[in-house]
């Protein structure tokens, strides 16, 4: 048993004869905050879809608590599980998505006692309590019985975070949590975010709020052309002199490093 | 006899013709609307090979008048029946026949309704750790049914009106009787216009349970 909760080695996607990434070896420990940074089309979503096995991959391994996930190697092949397995190792991830895609024919309390009585099979009494405290947690109690709908982005996505770390998941993934909302509901959102990784939950962050995750992560890896390109503390990172690509990238964002305001945009 | 008789009089026979055409219709939407969900649901999410059949299904019944299937229903199982000694009744290969053509449009409503859902809400069950059976009972399905029940609403009034077709193989539904009731008594402009009232009542009625029922279940949808 390694100390890592999440180990990736020699990763590689492809879409057909496009290759997405190759060569990503990434290492999470217990309580560990890591933001995963660079352009679009640098493989970043696609990395997070797959650690959540939402994406098949063709080449190397992941590990989640020291058990291998999504493919087992029968002889000398390398054959996919089965849905339904997949679909056991998926508890242990929880994942928030860009367009929240909260289920729309649900109520807000719905949408996170689904998974807790539909998989988890908690008794509906159970799974009530369970929502309850978590929606408390975002602030939307008034909302509990709201359709998605009738809330605003920020609120939506709030909700989708509920129902994600309702599930006690091992690690949390964020997949640009905050990039389809308006700007001024997005401070809401890392707020809760914030909290969260504060609490001591697993986290990878997919996310353009560069300053955002210059104050939040323990780790940040910057994904250029399908590799990681650098992985470091986020001084490391945001201070880097080495890597021309790097600075090109930031350079982008105006990232104010010295800033304290949460409602300050980076882009 | 006069006008006024012969009306009164022809009301047993054209009530025995709207139950045939009420029941033929019935049968048809219930046979039509399982089998399309069914067929909808391996078209919107079935591997590709699988799929064929169902595909061939729907274009070649979609891209044939109502009235041939009729006949080739007719005659084929007719003539197949026959020859391991059965009698095909007209009422069972008319609603057979029109089952066989829903089929298909349903299954093309149901098809339409799951592919318009978007992606992520699949994404979304599974990453709370749903299987895909969990997938499509909760999540997929309640909201196909929300957005397939104007086109399905429209495939059950074509049911309603293609049920005329079966005058044509002898079924004594609306239609036929009515032709009946001509033959007899004459009067052939009031008559149709008669019968043509009766379906637009039917469907009129049909549609306004339609319009109630989406009202209820959009909750969240139709927001």
């Amino acid at each position: 048993m390694s100390q890592n909760l999440l180990e990736i080695r020699s990763l590689e996607k492809w879409f057909g004869k496009l290759q997405v990434f190759s060569d990503v070896d990434l290492d999470i420990r217990q309580g560990e905050v890591v933001s995963i940074i660079g352009s679009s089309g640098s493989g970043k979503t696609t990395l997070l879809r797959c650690i959540n096995l939402l994406e098949p991959f063709q080449k190397g391994t992941i590990r989640l608590n020291g058990e291998e996930i999504g493919y087992k190697e029968v002889g000398a092949r390398r054959v996919r599980l089965p849905e339904s397995l997949i679909a056991r190792q998926r508890i242990h991830t929880g994942m928030v998505f860009q367009q929240f895609n909260l289920f729309p024919h649900m109520t807000v309390l719905k949408n996170v006692t689904l998974g807790l009585t539909k998989v988890q099979k908690l008794s509906a009494a159970d799974a009530r309590a369970q929502a309850e405290k978590w929606i408390n947690r975002v602030g939307l109690a008034d909302k509990i019985n709201a359709y998605p709908s009738q809330l605003s982005g920020g609120q939506q996505q709030r909700v989708a975070i509920a129902r994600a770390i309702a599930m006690n998941p091992l690690v949390m993934l964020f997949d640009e949590a905050t990039s389809a909302l308006d700007p001024e509901l997005v401070g809401e959102v890392l707020q809760v975010i914030k909290e969260l990784a504060q609490d001591g939950n697993t986290m990878i962050l997919v996310t353009h709020e560069m300053r955002f995750a210059y104050e939040i992560s323990d780790k940040v890896i910057f994904m250029d052309k399908g590799k990681v390109a650098k992985v470091g503390t986020p001084k490391e990172i945001f201070e880097d002199r080495d890597l021309p690509r790097l600075q090109e990238f930031l350079s982008t964002f105006n990232v104010d490093l010295g800033g304290r305001r949460a409602e300050d945009r980076d882009h | 006899m006069n006008f006024w008789a012969s009306i009164v009089a022809s009301q047993t026979t054209l009530l025995t013709g709207l139950w045939n055409t009420i029941s033929s219709s019935l049968l048809a939407i219930a046979i039509s609307t399982v089998v399309g969900i069914l067929f909808g649901i391996i078209l919107a999410y079935g591997n590709r090979i699988v799929k064929i059949p169902f595909r061939i299904y729907v274009d070649v019944i979609r891209g044939i008048p109502g009235l041939v299937i009729v006949f080739s229903v007719y005659y084929f199982i007719d003539f197949w029946l026959r020859s391991i000694g059965f009698a095909l009744p007209p009422f069972a290969a008319g609603f057979i026949a029109l089952s066989v053509n829903a089929g298909a449009h349903v299954t093309e409503n149901v098809r339409g309704a799951l592919q318009s859902i978007p992606k992520g809400q699949i994404d979304a069950g599974k990453a709370i750790g749903m299987r895909f059976g969990q997938i499509l009972w909760y999540i997929l399905i309640p909201q196909a049914v929300v957005r397939m029940l104007p086109p399905w609403l429209n495939t059950i009034t074509e049911i309603v009106k293609g049920s005329s077709l079966l005058a044509l193989i002898g079924v004594a539904e609306l239609l036929l009787t009515t032709q009946q009731l001509i033959a007899k008594y004459n009067n052939a402009l009031f008559y149709y216009a008669y019968v043509g009232v009766i379906y637009l009542i039917i469907n009129v009625a049909i549609e306004s349970v339609g319009k109630y029922a989406e009202k209820k279940i959009g909750r969240g949808i139709n927001a």
